[in-house]
């Protein structure tokens, strides 16, 4: 057997058990209509299905049992409340369920989900049929249950569509859906079905079929909600916990692969040291060898003064003197008497090699030429 | 943990969840990175002494030559280079040469100061003296054409020339010679 997907549809006191033997293939989908005592099953008998359940599981050896309720097991409808987020809003249903729905429940458990203009979709069904369902289901060799209301099914069936009836003994469900989600829902009996609605007639058949794709109004009781909570938390822990490993294996083989790279380049120049060891030793000659031809070069390069004195001396009017001259590496501070000192710094200016010459403040004497003092830069330090 | 009430435990796991970050930073992300720095570190510090030797390698066939040829420079240059058997003997024999020099170009009342020496690369030392002298223009300039004839490695990075009453130059010069530690 290949088949993938088994589902159920139960309505008053009769089911109908539905399987593929490929995922979503119709051509392949059959059918079978069982009845069941429907008190039992009300007070949590899950012996009632067992049979229908094992067979299914039997001819189908699916993973998942699919279960699609229509009344009076699961009752949908459309109720106003304020603005909530989904778990507020099926808290409240839950909680006011015999106000919101119909029938009386022994555990209520309840679906919402929001329609446009404070308008919930919302349906309810009984915790002890559900949890009897859920353990018939097991009890017959499959590993997960899901349990949606049957109009969510009839939603997928009509896929985009307006006005359908879908017809369960004397009761009616006139809904319409976009895109396999109910936009609107009514129940009516079924002489009361408007004159423009499409009836379909095998509506429990067809909620068997299409269970496995509903989309919505899934009925989830609270031990069943507990047990989806732990595995979600031992899921999540898991995937922590496994990404923490992952972290830390792909730390080690980061630094793994650092460790290596260092390694592999050491053992290069390993290999290399024989062949390198000499030439080494020779390079480290020739840079000594070169570092003290060029501190004689740099020595040698030291400020030409016999250049810088000539050059200051045929700048010198004749009739001018120096009194003194100090010199560094660029520049010389000279200080010496002439009639105009004004044309002595312009000689200076213009002579060989003068970069720039710059009048300093000389003292004044009484008698004699004129003193003047001057500090010369030499453009190219004077050097030869 | 019983004992606590809701509110106590959940303002526990906040705490936790706040501090356990900086603890994960502080105690593993960091150091980790750090180490990882210093790997990385070593790595480009021994690619790039890889990558040197490996041009040395390829450069080998050239390299005697270039040795030789710095050598016989170096050979050439070595007269230039003021010989003594220590830092102080170097400094004396700069200290000589100045003097002969100042004494051969005219110069009078010579005096010839050490200074400290300092080492320069190529084994090397760098000796200073600071020279002071009286003399004429042309002593001077004699003195000067010897220092700068370049047949020793010496330089002159400062000098002082000034005028006395008697009209003579005085002179201060400061300088500076290369010498090495052995014989030559």
């Amino acid at each position: 057997m290949n088949a993938r997907s088994a589902s159920l549809s139960l309505a008053a006191d009769r089911g109908i058990a539905a399987w593929s033997l490929a995922p979503g293939g119709a051509a392949a989908a059959r059918t079978a209509e069982f009845t069941f005592d429907a008190a039992a099953l009300a007070a949590g008998d899950e012996s009632v299905l067992a049979d229908a359940l094992q067979t299914l599981w039997r001819v189908s050896q699916a993973r998942e049992l699919h279960v699609a309720l229509a009344s009076p097991w699961a009752t949908p409808r459309v109720v106003a409340l304020p603005p909530l987020r989904t778990s507020e809003a099926r808290t409240v249903l839950q909680r006011d369920a015999a106000r919101h729905f119909p029938v009386v429940r022994t555990e209520p458990v309840v679906a919402a989900r929001a329609l446009p203009h404070h308008a919930w979709l919302a349906c309810d069904a009984d915790g002890v049929v559900l949890d009897a369902i859920a353990r018939a289901a097991r009890a017959a060799g499959f590993t997960a249950v899901r349990v949606v209301a049957a109009a969510a099914a009839w939603a997928h069936a009509a896929a985009t569509a307006t006005d359908r009836a879908y017809l369960v003994g004397d009761e009616a469900t006139l809904l319409s859906a976009r895109g396999g989600h109910i936009t609107s829902l009514r129940r009516c009996r079924t002489a009361e079905v408007p004159r423009g609605a499409t009836a379909i007639a095998d509506a429990l058949g067809m909620a068997a079929q299409h269970a496995p794709h509903a989309a919505e109004l899934e009925l989830v009781s609270a031990s069943e909600r507990t047990a989806r909570a732990d595995r979600a938390r031992r899921t999540a822990r898991g995937l922590g916990l496994a990404g923490l490993c992952l972290l830390a294996m792909a730390a080690a083989i980061h630094a793994r692969g650092a460790q290596q790279r260092v390694a592999r380049i050491e053992a290069r120049r390993a290999a290399m040291h024989a062949v390198v060891a000499p030439l080494t030793a020779s390079r480290d000659s020739l840079t000594e060898i070169e570092d003290a031809l060029q501190a004689i070069t740099r020595v040698q390069s030291a400020p030409q003064w016999s250049a810088r004195l000539v050059a200051l001396a045929r700048a010198l009017p004749l009739d001018a003197y120096f009194l003194s001259v100090r010199g560094d590496a660029d520049s010389v501070l000279v200080e010496g008497r002439a009639p105009d000192a004004a044309i002595v710094l312009e000689r200076l200016r213009a002579a060989h090699g003068v970069r720039e010459v710059r009048a300093l403040a000389s003292p004044v004497l009484s008698e004699g030429p004129a003193a003047f003092s001057a500090l010369v830069w030499f453009g190219n330090g004077g050097t030869r | 943990m019983s004992a606590l009430s809701r509110r106590d435990r959940r303002a526990l796991w906040i705490g936790a969840l706040l501090v356990a970050p900086v603890l994960a930073w502080r105690g593993l992300a960091a150091p980790y990175a750090a180490w990882l720095d210093v790997q990385d570190a070593r790595a480009a510090a021994a690619a790039g002494l890889l990558a040197r030797e490996q041009a040395l390698v390829l450069d080998r066939a050239r390299l005697p030559a270039v040795l030789d040829e710095a050598r016989r420079r170096l050979a050439a240059a070595s007269p230039l280079v003021f010989r003594g058997s220590d830092t102080a003997a170097v400094t004396a024999s700069l200290a000589g040469w100045c003097r002969d020099a100042a004494r051969s170009a005219g110069l009078v009342d010579i005096r010839v100061e050490p200074a400290a020496a300092t080492p320069e690369l190529g084994r090397l030392l760098a000796s200073h003296v600071d020279l002071y002298a009286r003399g004429t223009m042309l002593a001077l300039a004699a003195w000067l054409a010897r220092m700068e004839r370049g047949d020793r490695a010496v330089g002159i990075p400062r000098l002082d020339v000034s005028v006395d009453d008697a009209g003579l130059l005085i002179m201060h010069a400061h300088v500076r010679g290369l010498g090495a530690e052995g014989a030559p």
